[in-house]
């Protein structure tokens, strides 16, 4: 009973040691330019086509959706607005970083999982580097700079792939349609939605390096680190996105729909 | 063990213990390393030869006891005022530890790069000059999953050499070796040992090796030390786990 109280504690509390140490690198270790731009490469570009399909699919079937039911109540023009601030806020965020997780967290994990079941950890301690300089500052760095920019691509596609379906097949008329979408969108509900990205972006980094900094017994701890990688940073996006959702509605409110 | 009282000894171990899993894996251990000489620690498999190592250069703190380089405390140390110290010791590790990520050449330049040098070929003149030294000339541009065990061993030790040390440390260099190449990396070992004069540890349980380098040995048994002293004075030893290793290994090579 006491272990189950424990050792998740203790995990947590690794995790916040992580996250200070990293954050310390940040300021004090010389910046690893080429190591940060492999990693945005990694990161930023290979997640291109998840996070555009993502995107795009998204906001198609939640504008089919929306159309269908407010359409049957006259409020079609409303199908903009909604899928808006559904893609900003919400969705756009959290689809994206759920993508990442399983892209790039697994990734993460199991690179530096191998590297600390074959020793390759340990020589990086014996020859004076610091593994969180070395192998988490990067990441750290690379996420804060793609996630931001991920995230408005998947709320850009999102918000495409709803016009064309609106427009193109259900026939509302273009002007209509943005006139409401970008009367109702808001500064703080792009805002909003960066915010939540990048936050989850540095869920990931942190969740997915120190599963994999403290992988052990080989090949299968290894295999281990990476599953409870994607499921950790999965669990913590959606779980952590319920309170920022309730912060920044507070914080960075948006409009109210009136049509 | 002999050594001389006006020059400092390069490591200093007093009645070291730890444990792992709940279980004792060293128990009381104390060694003096001497400078320019080669320590080799001897044992068989869970002695807690490796664990030992890993206390020299504290990539392990000791749970009691005391591990000194030349006069610095290393337990009471933080992470970061270990790493200058750790700068001066080089290690081969026992599968080489090469980063995947890196070539043969960026592997061994790995060191002097985070050692601040970024002179681009002085960098690349020290790579071939230690890749040299241990006969593989040439093969910067190789990946370390395209060479052969003894290659990796090789590349590890240049790479361990490129800095410049004041002392390497030895996991088990011959492990997983045909005797062939047991025997060359062996004698390359030795070779480099009386070309650079560096202060050595290693741990083997590969007697050939032993009395190829070893300057002193210490033998360890589930974590207890049973014999230190010279290599012939181990091979006299009447200690019955050492009598019992020795005919071990008397028997394998028949």
């Amino acid at each position: 009973m006491l272990d189950a109280i424990r050792k998740p504690l203790s995990h947590l509390g690794q995790l916040a040691l992580l996250a200070v140490g990293a954050i310390i690198s940040l300021f004090t270790a010389g910046m690893r330019l080429r190591a940060t731009f492999l990693q945005i490469v990694a990161i930023g570009i290979g997640s291109q086509l998840v996070v555009i399909v993502t995107g795009a699919f998204t906001g198609a079937v939640f504008a089919a959706q929306a159309y269908y039911k407010f359409n049957e109540l006259g409020l079609g023009s409303a199908t903009g607005p909604v899928v808006s601030i559904a893609m900003c806020r919400e969705l756009g965020p959290v689809l994206a970083a759920l993508m990442v997780a399983g892209r790039m967290g697994a990734a993460m994990a199991a690179e530096i999982g191998t590297m600390r079941v074959t020793q390759q950890i340990d020589a990086l301690r014996a020859f004076g580097v610091d593994p969180v300089d070395y192998l988490v500052v990067p990441r750290f760095l690379a996420i804060l700079i793609s996630m931001p920019i991920l995230v408005a691509e998947a709320i850009w596609c999102g918000m495409w792939a709803a016009e064309y379906l609106t427009v193109q097949v259900f026939g509302v008329p273009a002007p209509w349609f943005e006139g409401q979408l970008l009367a109702h969108t808001r500064d703080s509900d792009v805002l909003s939605g960066l915010l939540k990205g990048t936050v989850f972006g540095l869920l990931i980094v942190l969740i997915s390096c120190h599963r994999g900094l403290h992988a052990s017994d080989g090949a299968v701890g290894v295999g281990r680190a990476t599953t409870r990688a994607v499921v950790d940073s999965s669990l913590a996006i959606l779980v952590v996105n319920f309170f920022l959702s309730l912060l920044f509605n507070r914080w960075l409110p948006t409009s109210a729909i009136d049509l | 063990m002999s050594e001389d009282p006006d020059i400092p000894p390069f490591f200093e171990v007093r009645e070291l213990r730890q444990t792992l899993g709940g279980h004792e894996v060293l128990r009381g251990v104390s060694l003096t390393v001497p400078q320019g000489k080669t320590t080799v620690i001897l044992g068989g498999s869970g002695a807690g030869k490796s664990i030992l190592l890993r206390h020299l250069n504290g990539l392990m703190k000791p749970l009691s006891g005391s591990v000194s380089v030349l006069g610095t405390d290393l337990g009471p140390l933080p992470e970061k005022a270990l790493r200058p110290i750790r700068r001066r010791i080089g290690v081969l590790f026992q599968d080489g530890a090469l980063f995947d990520s890196m070539s043969v050449g960026e592997n061994v330049g790995f060191p002097l790069r985070e050692q601040g040098v970024r002179d681009r070929v002085a960098i690349a003149a020290r790579v071939d000059e230690v890749l040299s030294l241990v006969g593989l000339q040439g093969q910067e541009s190789k990946r370390p999953d395209a060479l052969s065990g003894g290659m990796r061993k090789r590349v590890s030790l240049a790479r361990a050499l490129a800095a410049d040390p004041d002392c390497l440390l030895y996991d088990e260099p011959t492990a997983g070796l045909d005797p062939i190449l047991s025997e060359s990396i062996t004698r390359l070992i030795g070779r480099l040992q009386k070309e650079l004069r560096l202060t050595s540890v290693m741990v083997t349980h590969h007697l050939g090796a032993m009395r190829w380098v070893a300057d002193q040995v210490l033998f360890l048994k589930e974590g207890v030390v049973r014999f230190a002293g010279t290599p012939e004075g181990l091979e006299e030893s009447e200690d019955p786990a050492i009598r019992e290793f020795l005919n071990a290994d008397a028997m394998g090579r028949k």
